[in-house]
């Protein structure tokens, strides 16, 4: 399982809520990626079948 | 210069240029000592951070008083107009409605950045109290441990979505059919025809 949330722990040991965790980083880097290889694609096959201006 | 017609004034331009840098500086020094790279980024931070709320305060006083603020405002027609235009690329028999002066495209990237930079001004300038500046020393305890948590929650949640957001900006930007708006972002101005092309007159 990833984290989704960094948390820290007070004198006393308990534990609350820091902030997001940066395990998630490379996945929003990677949804970027990913959203643009999908986009290059499609508009080459929408290019090749003749809608030339996507 | 006839056939030339003005999309960006120089004010906006560089208004989007100074934004863009400020968004830019914030985003290194938040990620690249999460990334390993150390320096001492905390004071960059929310100088640049200062920077681009006080930016920001005078593109939204200018775009409601002096500019057409509904031109880049998403409307229900936009979503109309882009289910449309959805269609015409994916079938012939679909029909393509020239929008205005900003697309569906255009207006949803302006929203996302929006609310997405409102989010780290306001939970930023709140962080802000945590931190030793020139106008105050620092004070932890001025909410709870779980308020604060939250937001920094938020915070990082917004700061995480604009990576994704910038680099679809930047990648759209780069397009061959969409650099004439590069152009427009950096000298101001549309050909005749690219305008022609890609919007209706009557509406820009
Ligand atoms: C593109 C915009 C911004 C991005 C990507 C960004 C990103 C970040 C990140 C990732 C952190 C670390 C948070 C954590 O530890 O959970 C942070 C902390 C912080 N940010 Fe931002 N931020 C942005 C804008 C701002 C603005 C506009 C301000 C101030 C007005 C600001 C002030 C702060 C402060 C004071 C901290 C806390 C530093 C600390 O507690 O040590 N940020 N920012
Ligand atoms: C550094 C690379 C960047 C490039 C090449 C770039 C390019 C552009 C261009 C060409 C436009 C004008 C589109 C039009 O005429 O309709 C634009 C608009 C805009 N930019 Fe950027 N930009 C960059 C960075 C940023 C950053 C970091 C932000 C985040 C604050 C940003 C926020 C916006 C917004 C909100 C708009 C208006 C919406 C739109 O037209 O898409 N830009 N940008």
């Amino acid at each position: 399982m990833i984290e989704v949330f960094r948390y820290s722990s007070d004198a006393w040991g308990q534990r609350s809520l820091a902030g997001m965790s940066w395990d998630l980083l490379p996945y929003f880097f990677y949804a970027g990626v990913a959203i643009i290889v999908v986009h290059l694609v499609a508009a080459w096959l929408l290019k090749r079948r003749g809608h030339s201006d996507q | 210069m006839a056939a030339h017609i003005l999309r960006h004034a120089l004010i906006d331009r560089i208004f989007h240029w100074l934004t863009a840098a400020c968004v830019l500086v914030l985003m290194a020094t938040a990620f690249l000592p999460i990334l390993g790279i150390k320096f001492s980024w905390v004071t960059i931070h929310w100088a640049t951070g200062v920077v681009l709320g006080i930016a920001v305060l005078i593109h939204v006083v200018r775009a409601l008083v002096f500019q057409r603020a509904t031109a880049i405002w998403v409307s229900p027609r936009d979503l109309g107009e882009g289910l449309s235009n959805l269609k015409a690329a994916l079938s012939p028999a679909g029909r393509a409605i020239k929008p205005g002066k900003y697309s569906l495209a255009q207006k949803s990237m302006h929203l996302l950045v929006t609310i997405l930079i409102l989010a780290v001004l306001v939970t930023g300038g709140l962080m802000m109290v945590r931190v030793d500046t020139p106008f105050w020393e620092r004070n932890p305890y001025w909410l709870t441990e779980a308020q604060w948590g939250t937001v920094y929650v938020l915070h990082g949640l917004a700061a995480l979505t604009l990576v994704t957001t910038i680099m679809l900006h930047i990648y759209f930007a780069l397009r061959p059919e969409k650099l004439c708006y590069t152009r427009s972002m950096i000298k101001g101005w549309l050909t005749e025809s690219e305008r022609e092309k890609n919007h209706d007159i009557q509406r820009w």
